[in-house]
């Protein structure tokens, strides 16, 4: 169509010495970066007052942010209203604030929060599309180990430091209740509450934590701030002004894989609405309490007890924490402080986290994966700041042959009494029974059966051990009622000698199929938000593109409000949405609308959804829009390398401003190109220095054709330009440019 | 220093001289003549687009990057050798009802445009003459440009535009020039030239 380019031959681009560091140097600077430091603002007045500082990470190129929910989200620690993101410009310079940014997914129980970077500093909205940001990628947290080391990127505090890259040891994880993997990652090192919402990383670079820790309230013991601006207006900058908190020393780390769905959702513009508020009710002003403190040696799959223990043998790995609590929120902070003969444990003990759990239940903190060294350890939990229970456990010698009850299931027992069924989730009836393991017991010994029912205590039976049940072996006990034993939590405790041996609870719900609670039914996908949908409805059914809304419905039956339940959305296997719930619909009833909204059309895909009770999955839907997966995004890989450098005068070596560097795609060369939009790989423009950097990352052994065109200046343009699996990382170039006279 | 006594006589030109003299004047006329049509040949050199779905056909500055389907306008062309603002020809399309006047649609760029442009401020809408001879709208403004790399130093640089608005049926074809100003007034020509083109 159009020849119009003088291409010049010769060596016009240098590749600058001295920049052929090792992989890592490349990778830290990524790291550097995608490093935010981020202000929340509170905009009353003419005065901005910063309320709660953190660092963030940029996990895309369209400048979405992952960090801290305790910080993003106003509360009353932090109750500013703005987000503003800084960015460190010269990395051994303090960050200097660029854009506001808005909450686009949360997930307050796991303390995460992806920010999108929306507007100028101004205010003024930034155009969709126009950033293109350095950016780092999550990687798999659930492979990281004991001792393994990472690197920790964040802010160290909130005077001129620049970004901080310090490294750390794993030595420990935390479980909780909910998930396979830790919640909790244990790092030692030195680590100050600022870098919080930050990153961890592995050895590759890649995203594995986010470093959290929650300040306490201002004002509190022991609460560390400072006092950045004269918000009262006095003429001082005093205590009298509003302190900043800065947090507590951080040695926990969030797995990043609990980031991933909020990612997802975020990348994809995902909103999930539910009809009506499904989350965690808020506490009434009572106060939150603790009890029931004690130790277990291993959880199952339901995350019950496996029995109660007082003291473990030396070398063991399993070790528990479990407690009842009442009265919690998500804005209540815990912490865990464990000692040893002692002396304080930071492998594990829990810096002050946001509560992950429910308003009341029973939780454990615990893990299986490291060993625990002799001693006396004394567990001690706060609530707010403020003590709330403490357990004491011995550990070391040899295994004691004590009476014992462990491993409690529950089902429909068979002919034989061995329960049937899923072992935590029991349909209703007028029977449920409970199977347990008993060992080392002796006859006369006493025992006690309690069974609790959402609380309270509805039968007690206490007997002496018979000489024919044995020393080991296996029991099952029921409790009936002949008007049907109703839909709820229950809960049953097990002692010897007055001593609590085994607890579990477990969930009636559903009607009874087979051996199989039936608590959903009729789970289908449906287009549109309103009345009954169209057509979706069924397994593996296509659909045509351009589905404005997506919405799961689902029925269900004999669910008491209050019961535990899960609700997991997928798209192409991936979890986009993935919460622990309270019900609180009637207990019978059909069409729970599930409503997934997207800012366009629904983005084709495999679309499923779970539905759970104690981690049990009792149904799910599936359906395909388009053409059932989703794109590929070749811009939302971070792997390539980086193109920057210098354009300036050939004579007198002064920097060029505004000239623009055309990259063309490996499908065209300079001859080929017509000026069209889609033959351009990037562009790049320089600044007032000359400077360029191009924001979209090349990969190896690919050749593009670069294209230096200016007023007053020849142009300059070469083919097949690559950069070998040798080639270092930032790539740095000199353009030199002749002056056309 | 000694002067010369005298100087040598002048003598008048010969014909072959006053030829030659005439020749030189004439070839440099030529040679201005030749250069100003080369000029204008380089300048007014275009190519011709043709985009079937918004059925716009109009010539194009060569080596101006071309980009379509934007998700605010048909196609944009901007001249990436300028050096402090791309100067910039865009085409969009907006819907218009029968009620619609010219100030309903400057009043929805403006008020689209000051939510994302810095220091965006509008002239009062002024008379336009279309090529066709007939008369239409067009709206002069100027804005401030910001930087999206955080991590550059790009000095903001004020932009003057101008939309130019015709009716065509149930549509609206905006056409917004926009150069930085200091080449505003001097690159206006490719606006002229597009329009005198334009067939919508």
């Amino acid at each position: 169509m159009r020849k119009t380019l003088v291409i010049l031959s010769g060596t016009f681009i240098l590749v600058s010495a001295g920049l052929l560091d090792a992989q890592p140097t490349a990778v830290f600077e990524r790291i550097r970066q995608a490093t935010v430091y981020l202000m929340q603002v509170q905009l009353e007045g003419d005065l901005p007052i910063i309320t709660c500082t953190g660092s963030g990470t940029l996990v895309n190129r369209s400048g979405l942010i992952l960090t801290n929910a305790h910080f993003a989200l106003p509360n009353a620690v932090c109750p500013g209203e703005a987000l503003f993101v800084a960015f460190t410009l010269q990395s051994d310079q303090a960050p200097v604030p660029r854009f506001r940014a808005e909450i686009v997914q949360l997930d307050e129980s796991l303390d995460l929060a992806l920010l999108r970077i929306t507007r100028q500093l101004d205010g003024r909205l930034l155009e969709p599309g126009s950033l293109s940001l350095p950016f780092v990628e999550p990687g798999d947290s659930a492979t990281l180990a004991l001792d393994e080391t990472l690197t920790v990127a964040g802010f160290p505090d909130v005077a001129d430091d620049p970004v901080t890259l310090r490294q750390g040891t794993i030595v420990g994880f935390t479980q909780e209740p909910g998930g396979r993997h830790p919640y909790w990652i244990h790092l030692h090192g030195d680590f100050p509450g600022t870098l919080t919402g930050g990153g961890a990383y592995s050895q590759s670079g890649q995203l594995v934590g986010i470093p959290t820790a929650v300040p306490r309230l201002p004002g509190a013991a022991g609460t560390p701030c400072t006092a950045l601006q004269d918000s009262n207006r006095d003429g001082l900058l005093n205590r009298e002004d509003r302190c900043l908190p800065r947090g507590t020393a951080i040695n926990t780390l969030r797995p990043v894989s609990y980031a991933l769905p909020l990612l997802r959702a975020a990348s994809l513009g995902l909103e999930v609405s539910l009809p009506f508020s499904a989350g965690p009710a808020q506490r009434m002003g009572r106060e939150p309490s603790l009890e029931r403190l004690f130790f277990a040696s291993a959880v199952n799959e339901a995350g019950m007890p496996n029995t109660v223990v007082g003291r473990l043998p030396a070398g063991s790995n399993g070790l528990y924490l479990f407690f009842d609590y009442r009265n919690l929120s998500p804005a209540s902070v815990i912490e865990l402080r464990v000692t040893r003969d002692g002396i304080l444990e930071p492998g594990f003990s829990l810096a002050p986290a946001r509560w992950r759990g429910k308003e009341n239940g029973l939780w454990f903190m615990g893990s299986n994966v490291q060993p625990w060294p002799n001693g006396v350890y004394d567990f001690s939990l706060f609530i707010d700041g403020q003590a709330a229970g403490s357990a004491r456990l011995v550990i070391g010698g040899g295994a004691d042959p004590v009476p014992v009850f462990s491993d409690l299931v529950f089902g429909i027992v068979d002919a034989q009494g061995t329960p049937l069924g899923n072992g935590f989730v029991l349909p209703s009836g007028n029977i449920a029974n409970a199977r347990f393991i008993y060992r080392n017991m002796r006859p006369g010994l006493v025992w006690t059966v309690v069974w609790f029912f959402n609380g309270f205590e509805v039968a007690r039976t206490e007997d002496q051990w018979s000489e024919q049940d044995g020393e080991s072996g296996a029991k099952t006990i029921q409790i009936e009622e002949p008007g049907g034993l109703p839909p709820g939590n229950w809960r049953t405790e097990l002692y010897i000698e007055g001593k609590l041996s085994a607890t579990s609870d477990f969930i009636i719900a559903g009607t009874q199929q087979g051996v199989f609670p039936q608590i959903f039914s009729n789970s289908r996908f449906t287009t549109g938000s309103a009345g009954p949908g169209n057509g979706l409805s069924g397994t593996s059914r296509a659909s045509s593109p351009g589905v404005e809304v997506l919405t799961g419905r689902f029925d269900w039956q004999q669910i008491a409000a209050g019961t535990p339940w899960q609700l997991r959305l997928l798209v192409d296997d991936e979890p986009f949405f993935d919460r622990h719930l309270l019900w609180s619909a009637p207990s019978v009833g059909q069409d729970f609308v599930v409503q997934i909204g997207s800012a366009g059309p629904v983005p084709d895909g495999t679309w499923e959804m779970q539905l759970l009770v104690n981690n049990v999955l009792l149904d799910s839907a599936e359906v395909q829009v388009g053409i059932g997966r989703l794109f590929v995004d070749r811009l939302a890989s971070a792997a390539g390398l980086r193109l920057r450098g210098r354009i300036i005068d050939s004579q007198s070596g002064a920097g060029l401003e505004g000239i623009n560097l055309i990259l063309i795609t490996e499908d065209y060369s300079i001859s080929d190109f017509e000026w069209r939009e889609d033959q351009i790989f990037a562009t790049a423009r320089s600044d007032h220095e000359g400077n360029f950097e191009v924001q979209r990352l090349l990969q190896r052994n690919t050749p593009y054709s670069i294209l230096v065109q200016a007023e007053g200046w020849l142009p300059l343009a070469a083919d097949s330009y690559q950069f070998g699996d040798e080639a270092p990382d930032p790539i740095e170039l000199v353009i030199p440019l002749t002056r056309d006279r | 220093m000694a002067l010369p006594d005298r100087f040598p006589a002048v003598r008048p030109p010969g014909q072959r001289q006053r030829w030659a003299n005439l020749l030189v004047v004439l070839l440099g006329l030529g040679g201005m003549l030749f250069s100003l049509i080369l000029r204008d040949q380089v300048l007014g050199t275009t190519v011709r687009y043709n985009n079937l779905q918004a059925g716009i056909n109009a010539d194009l500055p060569p080596d101006w990057l071309l980009e379509e389907a934007g998700s605010d306008f048909v196609f944009r062309l901007r001249d990436m050798a300028a050096t402090d603002f791309p100067t910039s020809l865009q085409v969009a399309l907006l819907p218009v009802s029968s009620d619609s006047a010219a100030r309903n649609i400057f009043d929805t760029l403006t008020l689209q445009r000051s939510q994302t442009l810095a220091a965006y401020s509008v002239e009062n809408p002024q008379p336009f003459l279309l090529p066709n001879g007939n008369e239409t709208e067009a709206l002069s403004y100027s804005y401030v440009t910001t930087a999206e790399n955080p991590f550059l130093s790009i000095k903001p640089v004020i932009v003057e535009g101008i939309d130019v608005l015709v009716f065509e049926r149930d549509q609206a074809l905006v056409i917004s020039y926009r150069a930085s100003a200091g080449n505003f007034g001097r690159e206006r020509h490719h606006l002229n030239r597009f329009m005198q083109s334009l067939d919508f």
